[in-house]
This record gives structure tokens, C-alpha cells and sequence, in this order.
């Protein structure tokens, strides 16, 4: 037992949550579950199913721990800046993409561009969902969960762990998914508000916070240069291609039901963002007064602090809350990949239509297989969350301008168009990422390069982070040159196309 | 109090509320998709069955057909 404030109650209590999800999972399984109730719920998901997974999936540890650490660091810019920026695209979301999206009845984000500009698009699409979603981040996560608090080996952890959220994906694949993520949600929510009024009692509330801190922490936008701020607006451009938003939409009742969830999710996810920032707040106050290790972590500053807050068994039920933000992330990346490998991959390379069977039988065996690969990368890699920011952006690079011109373009659209635009942006963004790093210095405290050079008497700095900028115009010019060469595709007809 | 801690019980509420509010509607919904399943799974069974029966007994399955034309005539 690694942590000085936990008692065996609280381990009780995560037990108790572990074998519940496994439960959960085992009274879901179906004996042959047909392919579209398996990957897409039988596109039936109701409004408050969809909350509870859009809300618990994007909320990942990387929420939990990276916005609470910005703010112990550098203060409520963590939430006016970082967060909330990129709310404005989720509003487009819901509006503009869900109708388009849920009316075509799609089954896979890839299909979007094997339907508008053929089979060599679609696995290309492939390639890249899969690629991004590798779960090797979640998995890295949980490990390290289970070093800071519980003490054990963080390989060992994620094995652990990550084989039960394996395990129940594996048995009900998006309802185990969405059912656990709407316990997990829940989790997540309640005791996170539970805890930040607990730990604000026990630091004395913001007057303290305001008397500890410098008032630098209490700047919206903080010393943040206005490039940074569009760059972390621009982060929530990743979810206009993430595999993960489009399947809950194609797997909701309506589209009416899926833009009512993605509204109510933005509600949920400004309390939740807010809360994260008040606690990260509130612990840098607890080291400042000598409460909590003047040498803490600030990555583990929220979870230390709230665990020292609560009452032996509540803390439990807080980790559980912390598991249930890493595991609703690592169940929904695992099943999109999986499917990735069986239904964008491997069957149009099969060449003939498979059963329902097959395509389940080799999206679970794709499901383990990407989970270990996941697994494999977690603990190989040393830059994970570098490789996390250009699996997101080698995506949004690659498969963005395609897909909405697939969308909302009645032009001519060829398969040229598609591959010279995909190819283009992943030129585009390997050389620039090579390029940073060659021109550039590292910079440890976020994990990036940084390239400074002067233009015209003016200093300026170059991001790894701001390869979008680039690399989209790059992928828009290579959909317009290619647009030019070829036929306009014609997709078959339906039933060849849609299953 | 501090407009700041305010702002934060504010959002304790919302956040607890609505997650509490949308599982209650889950908890109503869930009935709704497990009686579903239970269906599908019946209609499974169903499916399977007259195959089943058919490969047990072709005589009357012949039978059957034969009073079917008949009375269809």
C-alpha cells in the first residue's frame, strides 16, 4: 500500500467497482450478437446513454491530471483558456455533422470516404483510425495510476486493469462499453463534486487561494502568447475526425438524440473542466501552508490532495471515479480499433461479403490484437504523450479534408482528390515534425521541440504543436491538384455498399 | 463568500445534478433495451427453430406444406 491517507475500505470499495464493471459486462454478452448491434449498439443509444459515454470517453485521465496540473502551475487559465476554447467546435458538432452523419447510416468513420471516393480510400481512412486509435496513452495511464496509489509495478497495473476493461469490451463490445461508461460517468461526476467542496473546507476556501497565490493565477488568459491560445483552440478540432464521436452518432436512436447528448455533454464537460481547475487550485494552496509534501508532484497535486480531503471509503470510491475516467477511455479506443482492423481493413481486402459472425469473430480478435499492440507501445515508448499528439494530428492532417468534403461538397470529388489530400498531409506532418525537431530545441517541460529564429528584426517561436496551421492548407491544396486528375466517383449501389 | 468559491459550488451542483438527473433517465431507458435484447433474442430463437424442426421431422414439414396448398386452393 503505497498511500499514506488510504484504508482498506477504500480497497474494498475498488474492488467492489472492478468485479461490478466485469458484471456488467459478462450479464451483457449475447451468445451471436449481430455485427451492427455489436459496433454500433443497433444504432438504438438514447439520449442519456450518449451523455454518459460522449462525456466519460473524452474524459480521460489526461483531463483529469494535465488540466489540474496547468492549473497548480499556472492558474485558472487552465480552464478560460484551455479548456473552453475548443468548445465552440463541439457546438459545430452537434449541429452541423450529427443530422448529416446519422441520416447515411454509416458504421465506421473509414466508410465515410470508402463510400465517397472508393476502396482504396476507405483503407487508407483505415490506416489512420486505426493508428490514432491505439489505446497505448490509456493503457500507459492506468499503469502509472497504479504506481502512485497502490505501489505496484505500473506494467503489472495496466496488465491488470486493462485486462478487465478487455475483458468486458470483449464480451458485450458498445453496449458493455456504454453501460460501463454510463456507472463510470456517474462515478466520475458525483465524486469529483462531492470532493472539491470537502477539500475547499480543509484549505479554506478561495479567500485562501487568492492569499496564497500570486494574482497571475487569477488572469483568464494568464502570460499565455495569443498563438498558443488559438493552438489550444484548435485542439478541439480533432474531434470533427475522431472515430470515437462518429460512432456514438451513428449509433444513436436519431440524430435528434445524438445533438441533445453532444449539448448536454458541453454542460457536463464545463462543470467537470472547472471543478479539475479548483482542485488543482486548491492542493498548490495545501503545499503553499505546509498541508500536503512541499516536494508533490504537480501531475499528482488533485489526487493527492482530495484523497488526503475525504473520509476512509469515499477515497476508494474517488479512485474508482479516477479508474472509471482511464478505463472509459481505454474500453472505446479498444473496440474503434478493433473494428478498424475487421470491418475498414480487412474486409474490403477479403473481397467478398463475410457473415455477421465472421466480422464479429474478427473484430474481437482485432480488439486483442490492437489492445496488445496498445500495451506493447505503452511501454516502449518513451514520448507517449508526444506520440499522442501526432497519432491526433497525423489524423486531422490526413483523413479531415476529405471526409468533409465527402460530406458537404455535390461538386466533382475523385479518388484523387482523397489520396493526393491524404498523402500530402502526412508528408506534410512528418516533415514538419522532422523538420522542429532538427531546427529546434527540446523543451522537457511539455515534452516538445521548439524552433526560435528571427523574421525581420522579429523573434518568433515554432511549435511542434502548430503543424496543423500548416499541414491542413497542405491537405486542402492536395485535394484541389488531385481533384483535377480522374472521374468523378459514382458509389455503387446501396446495398453493395452500406451492410 | 468568494465569487470564486460561488462559481464552484455551482458547477458541484450542476455536475452532481445532471449525472445524477441522466442516470435516473438511463435507469428508465435500460428496461427498454434489455426487454429489446430479450426480444432480438427470442426472434433468434424463433428464426432457428423451423430449421431445426425441419431437419428432425421432413415428413411433416411436407405435411404441413401440402395442407398449406390446400388451403390456399
Amino acid at each position: 500500500m503505497d498511500h499514506p491517507y488510504l484504508y482498506p475500505l477504500d480497497f474494498a470499495v475498488l474492488a467492489a467497482y472492478l468485479l461490478g464493471m466485469l458484471a456488467i459486462g459478462y450479464a451483457i454478452m449475447r451468445k451471436t450478437p449481430n455485427f451492427e448491434e455489436y459496433l454500433v449498439a443497433g444504432r438504438s443509444m438514447t439520449t442519456p446513454i450518449l451523455v454518459c459515454t460522449l462525456a466519460s470517453t473524452y474524459y480521460g485521465l489526461e483531463v483529469l491530471f494535465g488540466t489540474s496540473e496547468l492549473a497548480f502551475t499556472s492558474g485558472v487559465v487552465a480552464f478560460f483558456g484551455y479548456s473552453q476554447l475548443s468548445l465552440g467546435v463541439y457546438f459545430f458538432a452537434a449541429f452541423a455533422l450529427s443530422d448529416r452523419l446519422r441520416a447515411a447510416k454509416f458504421t465506421s468513420l473509414p466508410e465515410i470516404l470508402e463510400r465517397s471516393y472508393g476502396r482504396t480510400a476507405g483503407l487508407l481512412g483505415g490506416l489512420a483510425s486505426l493508428f490514432y486509435s491505439l489505446p497505448a496513452l490509456a493503457l500507459f495511464g492506468l499503469g502509472r495510476l497504479c504506481q502512485v496509489v497502490f505501489g505496484i509495478d505500473a506494467e503489472l497495473g495496466a496488465l491488470l486493469l486493462g485486462g478487465v476493461t478487455l475483458l468486458y469490451t470483449l464480451w458485450g463490445g458498445l453496449w458493455a462499453v456504454a453501460i460501463t461508461d454510463t456507472v463510470q460517468f456517474v462515478l466520475m461526476c458525483v465524486t469529483l463534486a462531492f470532493a472539491i467542496p470537502l477539500l475547499m473546507g480543509e484549505m479554506g476556501g478561495f479567500d485562501a487561494v487568492e492569499a496564497a497565490l500570486p494574482a497571475s493565477h487569477f488572469a483568464f488568459f494568464g502570460e499565455m502568447p495569443l498563438w498558443l491560445v488559438i493552438a489550444y483552440m484548435a485542439t478541439g478540432i480533432s474531434i470533427l475526425i475522431d472515430p470515437g464521436f462518429y460512432q456514438r452518432v451513428f449509433a444513436a436512436k436519431s440524430s435528434r438524440q445524438a445533438r441533445n447528448a453532444m449539448l448536454l455533454s458541453m454542460i457536463i464537460w464545463i462543470s467537470y473542466d472547472w471543478l479539475v481547475v479548483a482542485g488543482g487550485l486548491l492542493a498548490a494552496v495545501g503545499v503553499e501552508s505546509g498541508v500536503l509534501p512541499a516536494a508533490l508532484h504537480s501531475n499528482d497535486a488533485l489526487l493527492t490532495a482530495v484523497i488526503y480531503a475525504l473520509p476512509a471509503g469515499t477515497a476508494g470510491l474517488f479512485l474508482a471515479g479516477v479508474l472509471a475516467t482511464a478505463m472509459s477511455t481505454l474500453d472505446s479506443y479498444s473496440l474503434i480499433a478493433g473494428a478498424n482492423l475487421s470491418y475498414d481493413l480487412y474486409r474490403p481486402l477479403a473481397r467478398r461479403k463475410l457473415s455477421d459472425r465472421e466480422l464479429v469473430r474478427m473484430t474481437k480478435l482485432g480488439i486483442v490484437l490492437t489492445w496488445t499492440l496498445g500495451y506493447v507501445l505503452a511501454y516502449v515508448f518513451d514520448k507517449l504523450l508526444a506520440l499522442w499528439v501526432f497519432q491526433a494530428t497525423a489524423l486531422t492532417s490526413t483523413v479531415l479534408v476529405p471526409i468533409f468534403a465527402g460530406l458537404f461538397w455535390k461538386g466533382r470529388k475523385t479518388p484523387a482528390a482523397c489520396i493526393t489530400s491524404y498523402v500530402s498531409g502526412l508528408v506534410g506532418v512528418i516533415g514538419y515534425y522532422y523538420g522542429i525537431a532538427y531546427l529546434g530545441e527540446p523543451n522537457d517541460v511539455y515534452g516538445t521541440y521548439v524552433w526560435t529564429f528571427t523574421l525581420w528584426g522579429t523573434q518568433l517561436e515554432l511549435w511542434q504543436e502548430y503543424s496543423l496551421y500548416f499541414t491542413l492548407p497542405i491537405s486542402v491544396l492536395g485535394f484541389l491538384v488531385g481533384n483535377c486528375f480522374g472521374k468523378n466517383y459514382v458509389p455503387p449501389a446501396p446495398a453493395a455498399a452500406v451492410r | 463568500m468568494n465569487g470564486w468559491d460561488l462559481f464552484t459550488w455551482l458547477n458541484c451542483v450542476v455536475l452532481a445534478g445532471a449525472a445524477l438527473i441522466i442516470f435516473c433517465f438511463f435507469l428508465r431507458d435500460v428496461g427498454g433495451i434489455l426487454a429489446g435484447q430479450r426480444r432480438n433474442d427470442e426472434r433468434d430463437e424463433e428464426a432457428a427453430q423451423p430449421d431445426r424442426e425441419r431437419a428432425r421431422d421432413p415428413e411433416r414439414e411436407l405435411d404441413a406444406r401440402a395442407e398449406r396448398v390446400r388451403r390456399a386452393r
